[in-house]
């Protein structure tokens, strides 16, 4: 079908090896006490401050397009001249 | 520096970041997947509408759930009909109680005190009020032993640390 089936092995075969080999090496160390609701909730707080950083670029990235390219722009108001540029 | 670099690094950045955000929920899964060795396993049965415990000694309870500080415990948690869920919103402890199937989830209580337990998966007319007690005591020594050591090492530190092997 779509993908050669060597291709699909090349990329299929390192995937289970490497994933089985992180299983066993993270298998040794499960079985520590931890605080689960710390751990939890540590999680979510940084969950929540990714999310919100990469919210916050791309509202600034809008606010600055829709101020950039906003009609009454003097910038906006003429073409960009072609000359001798080829 | 053209668009493409800007857009490029931009691209970059949340890929790490989803990639850092994805490998710690992964550590902590690990964790809470796999309970300490010394853990004591707690029956946890739901049933319309009310919860039954059956600790290791053979104790049983109902509607109400006494643990001890500083101990893991593992809760085998069942439904004697339909779908409930078992949750200690205080401890963010929350599984399914499906009929014919046990799943595990397992705690340690850090502080002593009184906690609700919740049934969280919609079972019927009285789910709303499908709730026991939990109460977490302080570990006691037995009288006139000095020796603590059948106290879990957890309990033994003031704060919990690793308990390897
Ligand atoms: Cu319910």
């Amino acid at each position: 079908m779509g993908i050669p089936l060597r291709q699909a092995l090349l990329v299929a075969i390192p995937l289970v090896v490497m994933f089985s080999i992180l299983q066993a090496a993270f298998a040794q160390e499960a079985g520590k006490v931890i605080i689960n609701r710390v751990e939890v909730w540590g999680l979510f707080y940084k969950g929540m401050v990714i999310a919100f950083t990469i919210g916050a670029i791309v509202m600034g990235v809008i606010a600055y397009v829709v101020f950039r390219f906003r009609e009454s722009n003097p910038k906006n108001a003429s073409r960009t001249s072609m000359e001798g540029r080829h | 520096m053209g668009h493409s670099t800007v857009e490029w690094v931009y691209v970059g950045v949340v890929v790490a970041l989803l990639i850092y955000i994805g490998a710690s929920a992964w550590d902590v899964e690990r964790f809470l997947d796999h309970p300490p060795k010394d853990a004591k396993v707690v029956k946890v049965t739901g049933q319309q509408w009310f919860w039954t415990f059956e600790h290791e000694d053979g104790k049983k309870e109902l509607g109400e759930l006494h643990l001890v500080k500083g101990v893991p415990y593992v809760f085998e948690i069942t439904s004697r009909d339909v779908n409930h869920s078992f949750n200690i919103p205080d401890l963010t402890v929350l599984m399914d109680a499906v009929p014919g199937r046990i799943n595990h989830m397992w705690v340690m209580p850090d502080a002593s005190g009184e906690y609700l337990i919740q049934c969280r998966e919609y079972c019927g007319f009285s789910h709303y009020q499908m709730r026991a007690k939990l109460f977490v005591e302080e570990a006691i020594p037995v009288s006139g032993e000095t020796e603590v050591s059948n106290i879990p090492v957890s309990v033994q530190e003031a704060k919990p640390v690793i308990a390897n092997n």
